[in-house]
């Protein structure tokens, strides 16, 4: 593209969203998992240009993750069983956000417990941490009381835990929702009516891959997560389909490596977009989505980034 | 291509609590001086970069971008074989030494003089030198070759002894030779099939070298993991210090995806019903971020 981007990066008005009740300079946002905290990337990507940062999945207390080798590429993706490992709730308000607090762009939490009651103590212990601008709540994980069924397969259990959320957190709270179910329009609107801010999805599709030589999983837990561009039509289908069953903001996820990816999500329905593999393959993918979104709309003389969401043309 | 912005450009985005933490990584548009063939099924590029030389250490790796298109996806880590400053003290003329074992490596075989190459980098922790008299100890296996020459290119800029050891299976997979010698090494070489040099393998020939010698100040080791393993045993029976430099399947090298990592002896949480404590033990480390080169004292060998 042509285009040189806007003069004062970042800060065009025509880009500017108002998303579940946070204010984000423009729709893209790094995905939770694939940005780290922030620091990992600092060095070559400007922080403050992002709309938005989604850091690595908190749990009360630190986990170590799966044993390795937990990623494999795939055509045109990777699968992942990174098992969660994070650092832990205490050690990601210390050390964590005092340095995303430097920036001039919202930081949304993620969350996930393997019980309800875990859920609303990390909303609440993360409520009044300053430098926070809202929550993303990771459904798509094992509910431990229940067998391990993942929360955000049941409708149930997704209500459960985001009212539970919802209660404790005096901010917005984002929804994030698994693809890994049979109807994610009955997901949706179950997060929706347990008053769920807005929603954003997909996570990893359950996927595997195996070594014909040695006749071994490539991956030491089996199975993980697909991500990348391989999900992009299955994660496009599953936002339109949620666009169309409720009334709260989407956030689309899911292959997005360029503007003209982010643009399709937008165009189905999501407000909002986040880039996740991307990230890996050029760390500055979003810096560059945002300035292609921002030519987009330039060239197609559309005066702000809202008249393009949900503008698709069904002959 | 991507136009990327210069390095000089970039590191105004840095904060200010990172800057001082000293250079890089970068992403840079590095041009493909050569890539020529070195051996069957081995190729060595040389890559003008922006990348200031004073920012690169060795042990440290880059990743190339292998493709515009969504396959193959990933970036691939190499380590930073040799490098040279420019003249101009605007950037580095940076080497890879691989070897053809997949999609990618093919690809980057076919590239041509001239191309643009997307390069991230210098990525991990390299080796760390003690200043000290005795003889260091450098031990390649195969391609290992290719991420300790430019430790050797150091050592001899700082007027350290060392000897090397390089194993391979046949006599084909003996890297470097000339270049180390090029270094005023002594050049030590093993084969498995006695194609040349000693026959066995190299971890041998090293525990037998190292009886015969007075003050071997530390062993520096790059291969496959069988080697590196036999090669910590032998350091620690002997009580020399030891640094290896290990590989995993990496994604994002920044040390942010956690896909990398692999056991070693830290403090690590252990769940018990339902809680979490930490307990002296094993932990994950990430092999881009912490490593590549590791304290082989560190690592858990059972667990790799
Ligand atoms: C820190 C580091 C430094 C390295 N330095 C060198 C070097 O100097 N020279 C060199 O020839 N190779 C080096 N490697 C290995 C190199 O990255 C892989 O050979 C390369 O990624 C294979 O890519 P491919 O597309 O050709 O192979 P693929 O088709 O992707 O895979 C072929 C084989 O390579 C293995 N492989 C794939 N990706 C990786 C990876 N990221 N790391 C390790 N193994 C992998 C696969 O498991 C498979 O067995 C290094 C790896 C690491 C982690
Ligand atoms: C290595 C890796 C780690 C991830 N970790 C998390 C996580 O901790 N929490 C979460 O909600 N999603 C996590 N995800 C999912 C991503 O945020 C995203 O939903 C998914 O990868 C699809 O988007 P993509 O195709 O752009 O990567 C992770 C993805 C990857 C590849
Ligand atoms: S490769 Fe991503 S953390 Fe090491």
């Amino acid at each position: 593209m042509t285009y040189e981007g806007p003069k004062s990066p970042g800060h065009s008005p025509r880009m500017s969203i108002d998303i579940a009740g946070i204010k984000l300079k423009n729709p893209v946002m790094a995905a939770s998992g694939t940005f780290g905290y922030g620091e990992e990337f600092v060095r070559i990507v400007d922080l403050n240009r992002l709309g938005g940062i989604i850091t690595k999945g908190i749990s009360i207390k630190p986990m170590e993750g799966n044993s390795p080798p937990r990623i494999v590429e795939t055509a045109s993706g990777m699968i992942n069983s990174i098992g969660l490992q994070n650092v832990g709730l205490q050690a990601f308000i210390r050390d964590k956000v005092p340095f995303l607090r430097q920036f001039k762009t919202p930081v949304i939490a993620s969350i996930f417990g393997g019980t309800a009651g875990e859920f609303r103590e990390l909303a609440k212990r993360l409520d009044d941490v300053p430098g926070i601008a809202g929550l993303e709540v990771n459904i798509s994980c094992p509910n431990v009381a229940k067998g391990g069924v993942l929360f955000g397969a049941d409708p149930k259990m997704a209500h459960l835990v985001v009212r539970t959320v919802k209660r404790s957190a005096h901010r917005p709270i984002i929804v994030k929702l698994s693809p890994n179910v049979t109807d994610i329009t009955l997901i949706a609107k179950a997060v929706e009516e347990a008053g769920a801010d807005g929603i954003s999805l997909i996570n990893t599709l359950m996927a595997m891959a195996v070594d014909p030589q040695s006749r071994r999983p490539l991956l030491d837990n089996i199975i993980g997560g697909l991500s990348g561009p391989a999900i992009k039509p299955v994660a496009l289908r599953l936002v339109w389909e949620a666009v169309n069953a409720v009334q709260i903001p989407v956030i689309g996820i899911g292959g997005i490596m360029t503007p003209e990816d982010a643009l399709e999500f937008i165009i189905a329905g999501a407000c909002a977009v986040q880039v996740g593999t991307a990230n890996f393959v050029n760390p500055n993918a979003c810096v560059e989505i945002i300035d292609g979104i921002e030519a987009y709309l330039v060239k197609n003389g559309f005066q702000h980034i809202n008249e393009l969401v949900g503008s698709l043309r069904i002959p | 291509m991507n136009s990327y912005e210069t390095i000089k450009d970039r590191s105004m985005n840095s904060s200010p609590s990172v800057a001082k933490e000293g250079g890089g990584p970068y992403l840079v548009c590095g041009t493909l001086l050569e890539n020529p063939m070195v051996v069957s099924s081995y190729h060595k590029m040389r890559i003008r970069t922006p990348i200031p030389y004073e920012d690169i250490h060795p042990g440290q790796f880059v990743m190339v971008r292998i493709s515009e298109e969504p396959f193959p996806l990933l970036r691939r880590p190499f380590s930073i074989h040799s490098l040279r400053e420019l003249r101009t003290k605007e950037g580095s003329d940076i080497e890879i030494l691989y070897k053809i074992v997949g999609k990618g490596t093919n690809l980057m075989a076919s590239w041509k003089r001239g191309k643009r190459l997307d390069i991230l980098g210098p990525l991990g922790k390299g080796f760390s030198l003690s200043i000290n008299k005795g003889v260091q100890v450098l031990i390649a296996g195969g391609i290992g070759a290719a991420g300790l020459f430019a430790l050797g290119q150091k050592m001899k800029a700082l007027g350290l002894q060392c000897s090397v050891f390089i194993g391979g299976k046949t006599k084909e997979h003996i890297l470097c030779v000339d270049e180390f010698r090029g270094l005023g090494a002594d050049v030590h070489m093993a084969t498995e099939d006695g194609s040349l040099g000693f026959r066995g393998m190299v971890s041998d020939m090293v525990r037998s070298f190292l009886h015969g010698l007075p003050d071997p100040s530390g062993l520096f080791a790059c291969g496959p993991v069988g080697m590196l393993k036999s090669i910590a045993e032998i350091a620690k029976s002997q009580s020399i210090p030891c640094q290896v430099s290990l590989e995993s399947r990496m994604a994002c090298g920044l040390g942010a995806c956690l896909g990398c990592v692999i056991r070693t002896k830290g403090e690590r949480p252990v769940k018990s019903q339902g809680e979490t404590r930490h307990e002296k033990g094993a932990s994950y480390k990430r092999v881009c971020k912490e490593g590549p080169v590791f304290n082989s004292e560190e690592i858990d060998w059972r667990k790799i």
